[in-house]
């Protein structure tokens, strides 16, 4: 036969016991019944606050849904009332608020008491209706039916006052002011959270919570809640008033102990407990949480509770018989959105023994004191600092002899090395961790000869690991060769293939009058054509030559074959043009159309504001294109892509430019036009960015007085950088001479695959602005030429379609033949 | 896996002028996909129709000095032989191709039933 | 010669060339894994084949009890001597196995058909219960299957958010730091969580500072915040997931507060943390030892499970839960038998179908298989007591080192009628042996090992052993024929074995059937289970279900319970235990590299300069640390990232050296993983002087 346990309270005392009993194996000897007056599992009160600022759900605070209680077949009576407790009979007598109440009796070996606490309401006039029940407009907050009503009634206010400076008061306080309310916090004391903090720690505290936007009043009883039917305001004793629609009191806790006290137990506070938490009357009864004295001591604050249950767990489970309370050191944290509080044990100095050292910062909102007694930390307030709050808490927790003098704790302990640049660092020092290479090594290495990042890293092993030392070995290489590096000639080639740096090989082709692939692999790499350098090259050549160059399709990606881009299943997306995204109802039927009668596996909106036919086999490209009767959106290419725009000042409030009108222009002027890496554009019709022109490839922007900056070298994908301003114009001319004139020089001097901003950022905007702004070199006037033959040159890739270069360029398979 | 190369027969494919000078095409033989490519040099050459790694059509990568990339990931494939270069995919298989005296692609294809179910796998034939 | 490094589980790839005195050794730019990449123990591996201290010859004691060189034939005679002697006085079971996350697939496959066949013993169990066993017990209760990676390491740069709990990369496997590199070029975020600030925590990475063994606490905290945020994934968790109301209700007691005041973390990081990873499109939550080698290390793994699982991550491209194996076949060596409870194919030995089809492939009775037997601890703690082994076959591992509470275990080797060492040096264990056996080296022998990603690869033989020495593989056969158990034990080549051990995996989790040796040099690695040979084995495991019965993956409500020894008035301290860059596990090898020696010539203590301070110590004296299982003299290290609680000592040093003198042998009820990671201990105040610390060095 089981002993039959019966725990009174089912909040975070109650059902954690329960829990911890359960964990113990308590299961098997006990048949557990519990009492809880709320009508519903237990939820973690610590987190009513937080419900009421909602960032978090009522659901979500839930520890023991009415399923825990079934599954570990513990027998919950929630929503019942307990009313008497009777010793003799040892039977506990209930009686539920159901709507037909019935009464509810359950006989106990053991019982204990998690009666928790009642609010404390100070006496005040006009708290209550005649009829009785608080009047309209005041609360209470402990409970998540509190929570409930306060929210529900706060949508309906618009100035809150809580009476209550302290922990809870102050977390109440923030919750309404979450709820947008206009939030007074009315104090009793001279100082807010005086049982935590010592009157300097208050003052900044409430200069933080002011600037929070909470009216704080201190020193301030209040004698009267005016109001005839509802919440109007408030009187205090010193004859001011405060007006406002509820009131929510928050003036701290009384331990619930009229059950005990009737059942003939000892309480004074609280219902006294000895170390083995059971009443003195009667070893059968126990007392945890707030509920329960401990050595003259009343517990709020949930750890303390915790330490309890597990130590009643342990004795009733028989874990460890004798298992012994001794009391708990508290610290908490203020759970206040933006402001970092914490404290823990004792306020001041018990004595001249106590070290005590403090720092205040009233302005930057930060006070920390910390009381050391014997080595170990007696006390500390931290506030506006949450670095070191949570070490000293955990010493403290452990009582653990403090290192060093308590100056030293109040700030952080240094952090992790600062990364010095290798040109400082000693000799000594280590550069690659992985395999161990002193700078001094690096130095050696490069005196003897190595001038490359390769040939240094081979030679010493470094960055051969994780690889993350790379740019400090290149530092040490570049401090002490200086000029003399080198870096790995490759690296330096416009392609691979073709041993020259872009300046030479343009000279040379130009010299040469090279104008096809295949003639630049002949006459410059020695008749070796190299795969993975073609496409660079025709680019270049293309760039170079304009109308003269010599095609030679299979120097192309395949995008560039077909005009379409290459998916993972090898078939082809198709992005017709769409000038500056606008469109037309005929345009889109057409698509609608195409989409239709190929139907094609997906149709989206794109990045670039325009509409992407996905899932096209390569056979079909021409067909598509014809239905389609719309130039190519060249989405595929490295090449000056979509020109994305907000709506301008066509229709927006805001805008200040026709960025419409100005990006249909950029976008008619350069579509196609290749370059080292495609190019992407937009423009702004003001600086709100809606086109986020600033991080393009090239962006314009309208600001005051209709004039444009002009952003080159903006990027949002893997790496996000914000473009530089060339320069501001006035008139949609200048800006498209600018940007082709940017697009040129780039097209001219970047490495193949070189996006704009990394070259942008290799050139430095200076340098850009003084060669295309100001003509330094005097050669814009060839640049624009240039871009205007490019320009001119262009021609819709999709008429392919009807005149196809090759028989067989849309054509995968050419033949099935199957075995006879 | 060798066994495959024990037996095989011979197809013609059709003139050498269907490929673009220094593309590739893909075949279908025996339910086989072969991708046949036509340098710049002159040289046939004929590999499995797709990338182990991703499935990417070689026959329209990029062509150059005996090597083809993947148009997906551009894995590096050594046309003569199949062997991936830099090793970081599976190898290629690779088949003798020749141009007749007419001027027709003339390939030797291991007997289907020689070849095992992995192989089909590989190429994606089966999948 | 292509081949693989004989240390960590990322398995680099390296070429060989040369002979084996004048070695050249290369990284392997054509292995996807590392790219030519190679940390200083993989440079340096080589060194070691010609190493003065080579065993190249059987030992044996002798009348006085000394170690004297004795021919094979006289080692085996006195090995089988031994044997059927404790076997006949007490039982089959007195004679017991242990083998190690060191040996290739073949020799762990083997050991354990020995073990069972040719001993018909229940004793045989590994190291890796000292490394990856909670990981694995915890994949296997939350996925169904234990594969370190469930995904390629090619996946990792793909993740937005990646959270590293008790990993030290930067040190344990420095070529991985690539792909977290990768990773953070592309955007993603890397959070750490160690209670170290470790080289991988000391880049641009978010670092959690917990306190040891709050590892639990931690990942419930991060959960409250993720379902407080709404960043659940409800939809996964409903189709593909249970028991998820459970752990979201206990997670309503971890709010960030108590997280802090619990673990020392400021919530304000854990707020940061779990909302990187709630908002990342994809993710990773990876463990590794730190979390794992703890009393509840199961239960730590579970907890970061639940991350996973809330967030939808396993089973999706660039996501997943992983944890970074760490010996050189650790995941290999876990999956083929060699432990207690385990067959080959990663099945359980307590599975009558299981039984049946290794019977089968073994050509005995399925009766005739023992049944489960004692892990590696118990194993080695029961020795000297009833029922405990009386006689000792060790391969490739070093336990007088290794264990916990090593002093214990030491004096326990030392009570054994017969202790068999098979090892390429003389390491502290073999010191102790009866018999001694000279084996092969990496670069010596054929055979697979399986990486952390469960990518199966060729060690391949570059060069020939010294004269005298024998493969394991040699070894056990000649025991076998010896003990007169030949038959099934005939093999020609580590390729025999493994086209045993592909049939005898078949249909189990860990399925090796479809893999061959040549398709591993044509693929460059096969990833298992691959059940066939047109099956193109299996990169990204769980994208369709979970190998469970229901297919779905559990979560597990895990309730922290703290360390087993927790900081006291007596042992105010943490200690926790690691390992440095230049070191690998017991030190047998790297501790015999002079370049690797000279960086790291002996164990040091990492403490906080304030509690340096606290006790008069500076950098470079020598302090006595102490916890309730001895006492450590050790070179103190000023480390400001430190917690100003915590020591942190290395444990690849033996004797009294040895870190595993300290550490608490707590083990974990369902992984019987020790607590290396986390005790009490204490600095003794009074410093050693220079004079002491010198003769200290010699003892």
């Amino acid at each position: 036969m089981k002993e039959r346990l019966v725990v009174i309270g089912n909040g975070m005392a109650g059902a954690r016991l329960v829990e911890d009993v359960l964990a113990r194996g308590g299961g098997r000897r006990f048949d557990v019944a519990m009492f809880g007056e709320e009508p519903y599992g237990n939820y973690n009160r610590i987190l009513l606050s937080s419900v009421l600022a909602r960032s978090h759900d009522a659901k979500d605070i839930f520890i023991n849904p009415l399923s825990w209680y079934e599954q570990n077949r513990v027998r919950l009576h929630a929503g019942v009332r307990v009313t008497a407790i009777d010793r003799q009979a040892r039977t506990i007598t209930g009686v539920s608020a159901a709507a037909e109440p019935y009464e509810v009796i359950e006989h106990y070996d053991r019982l204990v008491l998690a009666t928790g606490s009642v609010p404390f309401v100070p006496p005040m006039s006009g708290l209550e209706r005649a009829e009785g029940g608080y009047k309209p407009g005041v609360f209470v907050f402990r409970t998540l039916q509190d929570c409930e009503a306060i929210t529900a009634y706060g949508r309906r206010s618009r100035v809150a006052a809580v009476i209550g400076g302290g922990l809870l008061g102050l977390e109440a306080a923030r919750g309404l002011l979450e709820q947008g309310l206009e939030v007074h916090v009315v104090h009793l004391m001279p100082h807010l959270m005086e049982v935590q903090l010592d009157a300097p720690a208050g003052s900044v505290l409430s200069r933080t919570l002011r600037e929070l936007g909470v009216h704080v009043h201190l020193g301030k009883s209040t004698r009267a809640i005016l109001g005839e039917e509802r919440v109007s305001g408030l009187q205090f004793e010193d004859g001011g008033t405060l007006a406002c629609d509820m009131v929510v009191v928050s003036a701290g806790i009384r331990p619930n102990a009229a059950l005990a006290r009737k059942a003939g137990l000892s309480v004074e506070r609280g219902i006294v407990v000895g170390d083995d938490l059971a009443s003195p009357e009667d070893p059968r009864v126990f007392a945890v949480g707030e509920c329960a004295q401990h050595r003259g001591r009343v517990y709020g604050l949930v750890a303390p509770l915790w330490e309890q249950t597990q130590v009643l767990a342990d004795r009733l489970t028989g874990k460890n018989v004798d298992a012994r309370y001794e009391g708990s050191a508290v610290s908490t944290k203020l759970k206040v959105m933006g402001v970092e509080l914490s404290v823990m044990g004792e306020k001041e100095a018990a004595s001249e023994a106590d070290e005590v050292a403090t720092y205040s910062d009233p302005a930057r909102g930060v006070y920390k004191k910390l009381i050391v007694r014997e080595g170990r930390l007696a006390g500390a307030i931290l506030l506006g600092d949450a670095a070191v709050a949570p070490s000293l808490a955990q010493m403290f927790d452990r009582a653990t002899r403090i290192p060093g003098s308590p100056a030293e704790l109040l700030f952080p302990a240094a952090g992790a090395r600062a990364a010095a640049s290798a040109a400082e660092l000693p000799d000594d020092a280590q550069i690659c961790n992985c395999n161990g290479v002193s700078k001094a090594r690096l130095v050696d290495a490069v005196k003897s000869g190595c001038r490359s990042l390769k040939s240094l890293c081979d030679a010493t092993r470094a960055g051969t690991g994780c690889g993350s030392c790379k740019p400090q070995v290149q530092e040490v290489l570049q401090a002490t060769a200086g000029d003399s590096v080198v870096a790995d000639p490759a690296a330096h080639y416009y392609v691979r293939g073709v041993p020259m740096a872009k300046p030479e090989l343009v000279a040379a082709i130009r010299e040469r009058r090279l104008r096809s692939v295949s003639a630049v692999f002949a006459q410059l790499a020695d008749g070796k054509e190299d795969a993975g350098s073609k496409a660079g090259l025709a680019s270049l050549l293309r760039t170079l030559w304009g109308g003269d160059y010599v095609e030679e399709r299979d120097a192309r990606f395949i995008n560039d074959r077909v005009h379409a881009n290459i998916q993972r299943d090898g078939t082809f997306s198709v992005v017709p043009r769409i000038y500056g995204g606008v469109t037309s109802p005929a345009q889109l039927r057409r698509i609608a159309d195409v989409a239709e009668k190929y139907d094609v596996p997906m149709l989206k909106i794109t990045g670039g504001q325009r509409i992407d036919l996905l899932g096209i086999p390569k056979e079909k490209l021409p067909d598509v294109w014809r239905d389609l009767g719309i130039p190519s959106g060249h989405a595929y290419t490295k090449a000056s892509r979509t020109c994305k725009t907000c709506v301008g000042t066509d229709f927006c409030r805001y805008g200040v430019g026709d960025s419409t009108a100005l990006g249909i222009a950029i976008e008619k002027r350069f579509q196609g036009i290749e370059s080292p890496h495609k190019m992407k554009l937009a423009a702004n019709g003001c600086p709100r960015n809606c086109a986020e022109a600033t991080t393009k490839d090239l962006g314009a922007v309208a600001i005051e007085g209709g004039r444009w900056e002009i952003y080159i070298g903006g990027a949002a994908g893997s790496r996000v950088r914000k473009g530089d301003v060339l320069c501001v114009v006035d008139t949609h001319d200048d800006v498209l001479r600018y940007m082709g004139r940017f697009m040129q020089y780039y097209r001219e001097h970047a490495k193949y695959l070189e996006r704009t901003y990394d070259f942008v950022e290799r050139l430095g905007i200076e340098k850009l602005r003084a060669i295309l702004v100001d003509d330094v070199e005097g050669i814009a006037e060839r640049l624009d030429a240039a871009i205007q033959a490019a320009v001119d040159a262009y021609e819709d890739p999709w008429l392919e379609a009807d005149r196809p270069i090759h028989p067989s360029q849309f054509r995968s398979t050419l033949m099935t033949v199957e075995a006879r | 896996m060798e066994a495959t190369m024990t037996r095989s027969r011979t197809v013609r494919l059709g003139p050498v002028e269907a490929i673009p000078l220094g593309e590739g095409r893909a075949f279908v033989v025996d339910g086989e996909a072969v991708a046949v490519f036509r340098t710049r040099g002159g040289g046939l050459f004929a590999t499995q129709a797709f990338c182990p790694h991703g499935r990417g059509p070689l026959a329209d990568g990029l062509v150059g000095r005996g090597t083809v990339l993947c148009p997906l990931h551009a894995f590096a494939f050594d046309l003569a032989s199949g062997r991936s270069l830099g090793g970081s995919c599976a190898d290629l298989r690779s088949y003798a191709v020749s141009s007749g005296a007419n001027g027709e692609i003339v390939l030797q294809i291991p007997a289907a039933r020689e070849r095992t179910k992995a192989d089909n796998l590989r190429q994606g034939t089966a999948a | 010669m292509k081949s693989h490094c004989p240390y960590c589980a990322l398995q680099c790839g390296i070429e060989l060339e040369g002979s084996a005195q004048t070695p050249a050794l290369v990284g392997d730019a054509g292995f996807p894994v590392n790219e030519g990449a190679l940390c200083i123990k993989g440079w340096t591996a080589a060194s070691l084949l010609r190493h003065p201290e080579r065993l190249t010859s059987p030992l044996a004691r002798d009348a006085g009890g000394a170690l004297r060189t004795v021919g094979w034939d006289e080692a085996l005679r006195r090995i089988v001597d031994a044997v059927s002697g404790v076997q006949a006085r007490h039982g089959k079971d007195a004679v017991g196995v242990l083998g190690s996350g060191a040996l290739t697939n073949e020799k762990a496959y083997l050991l354990g058909k020995f073990a069972r066949v040719a001993l018909g013993s229940a004793s045989i169990d590994y190291n890796g219960r000292f490394c990856m066993s909670s990981a694995a017990a915890a994949a296997v209760r939350a996925f169904g299957v234990d594969r370190g990676l469930p995904f390629p390491l090619e996946d990792i740069p793909l993740a937005e958010a990646i959270l590293l709990v008790g990993a030290n990369p930067a040190e344990t496997m420095p070529p991985l730091v690539r792909y977290f590199q990768a990773q953070r070029k592309a955007g993603g975020a890397l959070i750490v969580a160690d209670p170290r600030r470790t080289a991988t925590a000391l880049s641009d990475a978010l670092h959690l500072p917990l306190a040891p063994g709050t590892d639990a606490v931690l990942a419930n905290g991060l959960l409250h915040v993720l379902v407080r945020d709404g960043f659940v994934d409800e939809d996964y968790v409903r189709a593909r997931t249970e028991g998820f109301e459970a752990v979201r209700a206990l997670c309503a007691a971890y709010w960030p507060e108590r997280v802090e005041r619990l673990t020392g973390v400021p919530q304000g990081d854990v707020v940061r943390a779990a909302r990187l990873l709630g908002q990342a499109r994809t993710a990773m939550v990876l463990t590794a030892r730190g979390a794992e080698q703890q009393a509840q290390g199961v239960a730590n793994v579970l907890a970061f499970v639940n991350l996973a699982l809330a967030l939808g991550l396993p089973g999706r491209r660039g996501s997943g839960f992983g944890t970074l194996t760490g010996q050189g076949n650790g995941q290999g060596g876990r999956e083929h038998g060699q432990k207690a409870d385990q067959l080959p194919g990663y099945r359980r030995i307590d599975d009558p179908a299981a039984r049946a089809h290794v019977a089968r492939v073994w050509g005995i009775g399925a009766d005739e298989l023992p049944g489960a037997g004692r892990s590696a601890f118990e194993m080695l703690d029961g020795i000297g007591s009833e029922g405990g082994v009386k006689a000792l076959l060790v391969f490739g591992t070093n336990p007088a080192v290794s264990a916990p509470h090593g002093r214990a275990i030491a004096d326990r080797l030392a009570r054994l009628e017969c202790l068999i060492v098979s090892d390429f040096f003389l390491s502290e264990t073999a010191s102790l042996a009866h018999v001694v056996l000279p084996s092969t080296q990496w670069a010596e022998e054929d055979g697979t090992t399986t990486n952390l990603e469960g990518r199966v690869v060729r060690r391949r033989k570059a060069f020939d052993a010294p004269r005298g020495v024998r493969t394991d593989l040699e070894i056990l056969g000649a025991l076998a024929r010896a003990l007169g158990q030949g038959d099934g034990f005939a093999f020609e080549s580590a390729q025999d074995v493994f086209e045993e051990l592909r049939r005898a995996s078949a249909g189990g989790p860990a399925d090796y059937a479809g893999i061959t040796y040549e398709r591993i040099d044509r693929e460059g690695g096969v990833f298992w289970p691959c059940p066939s040979q047109d099956h193109p084995g299996t990169p990204r495991l769980f994208t369709r279900r979970f190998p469970t019965k229901n297919g779905r993956a559990r979560f597990h409500a895990v309730r922290p319970a703290g360390p087993a020894e927790a900081p006291d008035a007596d042992y105010p301290l943490f200690l926790t235990t690691g390992r440095v860059l230049a070191h690998y596990q017991s030190g047998t090898q790297t501790r015999r590299v002079a370049e690797l020696v000279e960086r790291e010539p002996e164990p040091v203590a990492e403490i906080h300069p304030l509690l340096a301070r606290h006790h008069g110590l500076e950098a470079g004296d020598t302090l006595r640390l102490s916890t309730r299982r001895g006492e450590l003299r050790l070179r103190v290290k000023l480390v400001p990232a430190m917690r100003q609680d915590t020591v942190f000592v290395p444990f690849h040093w033996g004797g009294v050296q040895s870190a595993n003198r300290l550490t608490n042998p707590a083990l974990d009820p369902v992984s019987r993983m020790p607590e290396f990671k986390v005790c009490a201990a204490r600095i003794e105040d009074k410093a050693v002087s220079a004079a002491e610390s010198v003769e200290r060095g010699v003892a």
